[in-house]
């Protein structure tokens, strides 16, 4: 074979496998839109007449601890522990890990809330690093929901794990400690847990949004804004597509694989069977949910991660390209580590919708993503050199991909527009479109890179762990 | 390596793409202002319905003749009733207004959900295929307390979707009170929590407190209505019942043993100890686990040697409640137990019993 013949038959190769990859891409969105849309519809109906008032004084709700780990948060804790507080529910409390902080939270959370050292016997049913200061209680009736726990720092999973041993409820809602409550919250996504009779639910995830800019008083939601920053409006586009679209369409094919670490609900029983958070990985919200999973695969009982689309949970996204890309690198290696921790599942026909769908999806289209899409720049590159291209072609080929990137967006945005219309105000619906047209260059480079700094650095920087994410703090947008 | 066909396909549907997008730009403007004008016309038109039902109301007469004004508003409402959007609001409306208002004026509100047309809807949501509209239908029944339709709902006690059923069960209680439970002796279908949460929370409103034998529900083949009625049992201190409680601590249901251990616990029944204690061994941990929440109100200095084959069991809460439990009873024998051991929850619990119970 001659030397020419070789490289036709390699770029033949490359051609197929892209095309094969971008129809697959596309077309696992299209399936995706189409199964989300069953899912909210549904969604909807179910729940437009149901009625959450009786939950909230039964004696029938069932106990859920809320596990927020801090971990130098003096800035806002005090304010957003009494948002935390402030939760419309009946049978709950409220752990804050303060994760071996070098700051003043515990001394702020001590005099805002009158708290004093006390027992307490701990059920060390998820090994966790020591206590520092020990546990405390308020002297005040009115916080008697409140447990603050002092522990030597072993970063988020460990500081979720001391929650776990300290709680004990039935079930445990893990946040972080900034993120913005809205009251019925725990009312929504505890109902799955409770009307399912025919299977067992494990874990319920709900929707993240972003509070950048919006208004809020009190710990509470005043008003719903628009950023004007372009970093901040791309991802309140990105959460959209991936809340609304994704996660959702997953939900309906129970293949959930992730349930956001900033607001999930667990059954602790479950979560104690597997050994609780892995505090060897910085993806530990995905990889207590697909550890969760194969348990219940391997010991073969019918279960449901549930997903709860209705905005109960606002956080603050990065403002700022470093942070956000640092965020990205995090969450890309915290994925490789999900997925390398269970290889075991993928393409595994035992774990089922776990092992033959949602695992390779995420392995193909999450993990392998954004190297493909390297691979095919540099090969692209190399076609410009190697021979004359067909500029038509290639322009065409360009369009498709970004023309498609931009109907699932505005899909993700109907909807929105059609469920939840959170973005009221006149004029935002320009920026929206906007914001659809430049998401793909504005963002998209940002996610692309950190996800190849994530690769690199989960080879060849073993050492880095979780980055840093500085807080302005929500009552101060 | 050219592909013409290939080419033109790409850009036939890039140019299909450009044209759905500019339709999605401009429906998206359309969406946006329509769903922002019909909140303004939602709101304009509940001020309007609260307003002529409040006229109505007031303008009430002795007589049984409608006044004039009377007359209006009810043709104002039957136009409205003819549109989806505005029945919904007129629906709502009443309901919200009938929360607020008694005697009299309740029977007046529902008499007009009749003659304005609201409960011939009613009867056809009944009669939907979709399984929401029947849900409706039968909330709206369940609202507006409409007994005609109760041969017609009861069809719906066994529906295959829980919602319906449901919507179904929370109609007999709220309409005939502790007479409407009897849907459970037709009940095939489970209970969920969240089913059992809105039941307790209906008959908690039922103003009689004189509630009807629950003993018939207790040996029902359903095991979610025993459940359920172990949760009537247990919230209204029906201790008349305790002799079936008893019993079912031998019940084939796991589940539902482990709910009587939870209620024999709640009335402090002696008896209860005696059967639990001969069947331990057999039990399931959660089972061993309430069971020692009973002996931790119940046992005496006699349970001392049974308590402390426990104290060193492999499950930490029975260790603990063994511990505190031998703390409480027999003291001697406590303070003879060994206070160090290999096994480090058992010195923390020492430790923590010693030391610190109480603080």
């Amino acid at each position: 074979m001659e030397f020419n013949e070789i490289i036709r038959s390699i770029i033949l190769t490359f051609h197929y496998f892209f095309l094969f990859f971008t129809i697959a891409i596309v077309g696992g969105y299209i399936i995706l839109a189409v199964f989300s849309s069953k899912e909210t519809v549904d969604y909807l109906k179910k729940n437009s007449f149901i009625n959450f008032k009786d939950l909230i004084k039964s004696p029938l709700a069932p106990s859920i601890s809320i596990i927020a780990p801090a971990y130098n948060e003096s800035l806002n804790i005090v304010e957003n522990v009494r948002s935390l507080l402030s939760t419309h529910y009946v049978n709950y409390d409220v752990i804050i890990v303060n994760d071996g902080s070098k700051d003043d939270s515990l001394e702020k959370l001590i005099k805002a809330y009158d708290l004093e050292k006390v027992e307490y016997l701990i059920n060390y049913k998820v090994p966790t690093k020591p206590l520092r200061d020990g546990v405390f209680k308020s002297k005040n009736p009115a916080f008697d929901k409140l447990i603050v726990v002092d522990k030597q720092n072993g970063g988020k999973a460990d500081a979720l794990n001391c929650g776990i041993n300290i709680s004990e409820s039935k079930y445990l809602a893990c946040i972080d400690v900034d993120c913005l409550l809205l009251e019925d919250s725990l009312q929504r996504m505890i109902k799955p847990f409770l009307e399912h009779t025919d299977r067992k639910v494990i874990a319920s995830g709900g929707v993240i949004r972003i509070a950048n800019s919006c208004k809020i008083e009190d710990g509470k939601l005043i008003d719903i804004n628009f950023p004007d920053k372009w970093i901040e409006r791309v991802q309140i586009l990105e959460y959209l597509r991936a809340f609304l679209l994704g996660r959702m369409a997953w939900a309906r094919l129970n293949g959930l694989l992730v349930i956001s670490g900033a607001f999930g609900i667990f059954d602790k029983e479950i979560a104690i069977k597997v050994g609780g958070y892995d505090t060897k990985t910085v993806g530990e919200d995905m990889e207590i949910i697909v550890r969760m999973r194969a348990y219940m695969e391997e010991q073969n009982i019918k279960y449901k991660v549930a997903y709860i689309p209705d905005p109960l949970c606002w956080t603050e996204a990065p403002d700022d390209r470093k942070i956000l890309i640092s965020q990205r690198n995090r969450w890309t290696r915290g994925t490789i580590e999900t997925l390398k921790i269970h290889k075991k599942i993928n393409f595994n026909y035992k774990y089922r919708v776990l092992g033959l769908l949602s695992f390779p999806y995420w392995f193909i289209f999450e993990r392998m993503a954004p190297i493909v899409e390297v691979v095919g720049m540099l090969y692209f590159l190399f076609l410009v050199f190697y021979q004359p291209l067909n500029w038509s072609f290639v322009l065409g080929l360009f369009l498709l991909a970004y023309l498609f990137s931009l109907l699932f967006s505005f899909v993700a945005i109907f909807t929105e527009e059609f469920t939840y219309h959170q973005y009221k105000k006149k004029g935002i619906g320009l920026k929206l479109v906007l914001t659809i047209i430049l998401e793909p260059f504005l963002l998209h480079p940002i996610v692309l890179y950190a996800a190849m700094r994530g690769n690199y650095d989960y080879y060849f920087n073993k050492k880095k762990k979780w980055g840093v994410m500085i807080r302005k703090g929500l009552s101060k947008t | 390596m050219r592909f013409p066909l290939v080419e033109s396909i790409i850009w036939t549907i890039v140019i299909i793409l450009v044209v759905i997008i500019i339709i999605l730009v401009i429906y998206l403007k359309i969406l946006r202002n329509n769903i922002r004008l019909t909140d303004k016309k939602n709101k304009k038109y509940t001020t309007l319905v609260e307003e002529n039902l409040i006229k109505f109301l007031y303008s009430e007469k002795e007589s049984i003749l409608l006044t004039d004004t009377q007359k209006k508003i009810i043709k104002k409402f039957k136009k409205g009733v003819s549109s989806r959007r505005k029945r919904k609001i007129i629906s709502d409306t009443f309901f919200n207004l009938s929360q607020e208002i008694s005697g009299s004026m309740i029977v007046t509100m529902h008499k007009l959900y009749e003659e304005i047309g609201l409960l011939r809807y009613t009867i056809k949501k009944l009669r939907s295929k979709k399984w929401n509209i029947i849900a409706i239908g039968i909330r709206d029944a369940r609202r507006f307390e409409i007994d005609k339709v109760k041969n017609l709902i009861s069809n719906f006690i066994n529906h295959p979707r829980e919602e319906v059923r449901r919507e179904a069960h929370l109609y007999f209680l709220e309409l005939f009170g502790y007479e409407g439970m009897e849907f459970l002796d037709d009940l095939k279908v489970p209970l969920s929590e969240w089913d059992q949460i809105q039941l307790l929370g209906e008959i908690e409103k039922i103003e009689n407190h004189l509630i009807l034998d629950v003993s018939k529900w207790l040996v029902s083949d359903n095991d979610y209505v025993i459940i359920f009625i172990l949760n009537i049992v247990k919230m209204f201190n029906r201790m008349e019942t305790k002799e079936i409680l008893l019993t079912l601590l031998h019940h084939k249901s796991k589940d539902v043993r482990l709910k009587a251990i939870e209620t024999v616990t709640h009335f402090e029944v002696l008896e209860a100890k005696y059967i639990l204690k001969s069947k331990f061994t057999n039990m399931s941990l959660k089972e061993k686990i309430a069971s020692f929440l009973l002996l931790e109100k119940v046992a005496s200095d006699e349970d001392n040697i049974f308590i402390i084959n426990y104290t060193n069991h492999e499950n930490f809460e029975i260790k603990h409640k063994a511990l505190s439990i031998l703390k409480r009873i027999d003291k001697n024998m406590y303070d003879a137990l060994e206070k160090k051991s290999e096994d480090e929850d058992y010195n923390r619990i020492i430790n923590f019993l010693d030391y610190s119970y109480g603080i």
